[in-house]
């Protein structure tokens, strides 16, 4: 009977003792699971980062894209050939093969012109559009915009966040060199909290100045990666 | 008024001069179709003792919106009758490798080869079964190509082709014969919007020992191969 008692009271604190460290566990992992975010509102701070999406780039230069793109688990190598013109909103493409052959060529200006002439059969113009428009404008007609707000993350990352109804873009910049400068290496595209999509930048030099030299995209949704290995002609 | 008419005579001898020149030059340079046929056999004939070929090669491409020529490097490598290995090697590294109905493909990137599960598979062998035809001298395929050939100061094939599908990538390949009519020169491949590509072949070695293994999928990396 005593033994019983003891056995009953030995479960109970048992499972007392296991509900604490479920409940633990959780509050841990949530805290985990939110980033706890600085807002700066210090304008002169959000002020240098905003300048460093306008001197990512030259104004206008021309480069040439090695593209690897992973589509349904298979690789298509192709090489682009581009010129930027960011002050008038414009780009253009030549997608070809290595020996050559255009596979597709791409006019883009912004509100003004968006022509494509697609020599594959099996990419229609609606996906070029979806996926490499929106690559390349994403790339390099990125605007600085005050209206974004700007956080400061654990990890000294300052992170500008844009939001357009459902979807969030987050452009996450790393301090340079102990600089007051910045430097973009990743952006973010959420939708409902989910990462649809995101640039990762690896930077070069060209002319003692660096310029991102590998680029990776990866879109979930669309499910294709790209892998941009960059070479400037400035 | 004698001057008028020595002014109005001269605009219309340069006028004349003008329109003719090109049906000239065309008429002096384009092999006649009945001795095309006897060319395109002697060069099939001189072309077959090509067993196997490594040829560095220099490429060169004209794209509109770039005003200066873009360059690039490689080697090529063929053992007849169905091996090819086409390597670039700047400015970014990769290889492409036939051997039989089989592609391989791989990049260079982050200090290391990849290989590459090719998606294009069907066009690659395409392409890369054109040139291994025409390492090994042969040009005539009717059924693909409208065929003419000039001669200047060395021979020149032109293969225009016929299928629409086909001309929306390109619109000829000039093939660039060396002066004894036994191997390549260069290609170009013309396109559309004032675009082509020249691939100069230079320090070609024929029938040296070439071994299988350089066509080999492996799995990490092409087999490396020693620069000459």
């Amino acid at each position: 009977m005593v033994n019983d008692q003891f056995d009953k009271s030995l479960l109970k604190a048992a499972a007392c003792l296991f509900y604490c460290m479920v409940f633990i566990s959780i509050c841990t992992g949530c805290s985990l699971k939110k980033t706890p975010y600085q807002e700066i509102i210090h304008k002169k701070q959000k002020d240098t980062i905003l300048n460093s999406i306008n001197g990512l780039y030259p104004d206008r230069f021309k480069a040439i894209h090695r593209v690897i793109l992973t589509l349904s688990g298979k690789d298509y190598v192709l090489n682009g050939y581009l010129s930027v013109n960011r002050p008038n909103r414009e780009f253009k493409l030549i997608a070809q093969n290595d020996l050559g052959g255009i596979i597709f060529d791409v006019h883009y200006i912004e509100n003004i012109e968006q022509q494509i002439h697609n020599n594959l059969k099996s990419i229609k113009n609606e996906w070029l559009i979806k996926s490499l428009l929106r690559d390349l404008k994403t790339l390099y007609l990125l605007e600085p915009c005050s209206s974004d707000t700007l956080f400061l993350d654990q990890q000294g990352n300052f992170i500008l966040s844009r939001e357009q109804g459902i979807l969030k873009e987050e452009l996450i910049f790393k301090p340079f060199k102990e600089q007051p400068r910045y430097q973009l290496y990743k952006i973010r595209h959420l939708e409902n909290r989910k990462l649809v999509y995101q640039v990762d930048f690896e930077y070069g030099t060209k002319g003692n100045i660096l310029y991102p030299e590998f680029i990776f995209i990866k879109d979930t949704r669309m499910r294709y990666s790209l892998r941009i290995n960059i070479q400037y002609f400035m | 008024m004698r001057f008028k008419i020595i002014y109005i005579v001269s605009v219309f001898t340069y006028a004349v001069l003008l329109t003719l020149t090109p049906v000239f030059a065309n008429q002096d340079f384009s092999i006649p179709e009945d001795q095309l046929n006897q060319l395109l056999m002697d060069i099939e004939s001189n072309f077959s003792e090509i067993k196997t070929l490594r040829t560095k090669l220099k490429q060169e491409k004209s794209i509109p919106i770039f005003s200066e020529k873009i360059l690039s490097k490689g080697f090529c490598i063929f053992k007849s009758p169905d091996r090819l290995r086409l390597e670039f090697t700047e400015p970014f590294k990769s290889s492409l490798i036939i051997n039989g109905n089989q592609v391989f493909q791989y990049e260079f990137f982050d200090g290391s080869w990849h290989k590459l599960s090719t998606g294009n598979k069907e066009i690659l062998l395409m392409i890369m079964g054109n040139i291994t035809s025409w390492l090994k001298g042969r040009f005539n395929d009717q059924n693909l190509y409208k065929i003419s050939a000039l001669k200047n100061e060395n021979v020149t094939i032109i293969l225009i082709p016929k299928a629409d599908e086909f001309k929306k990538y390109i619109t000829s390949f000039e093939l660039g014969l060396n002066s004894t009519l036994d191997g390549l020169d260069h290609i170009i491949i013309n396109e559309r919007k004032h675009t082509y590509t020249k691939i100069q072949f230079y320090n070609d070695e024929i029938n040296i020992k070439i071994p299988d293994t350089l066509f080999y999928g492996r799995k990490d990396a092409p087999t490396p191969v020693l620069q000459w």
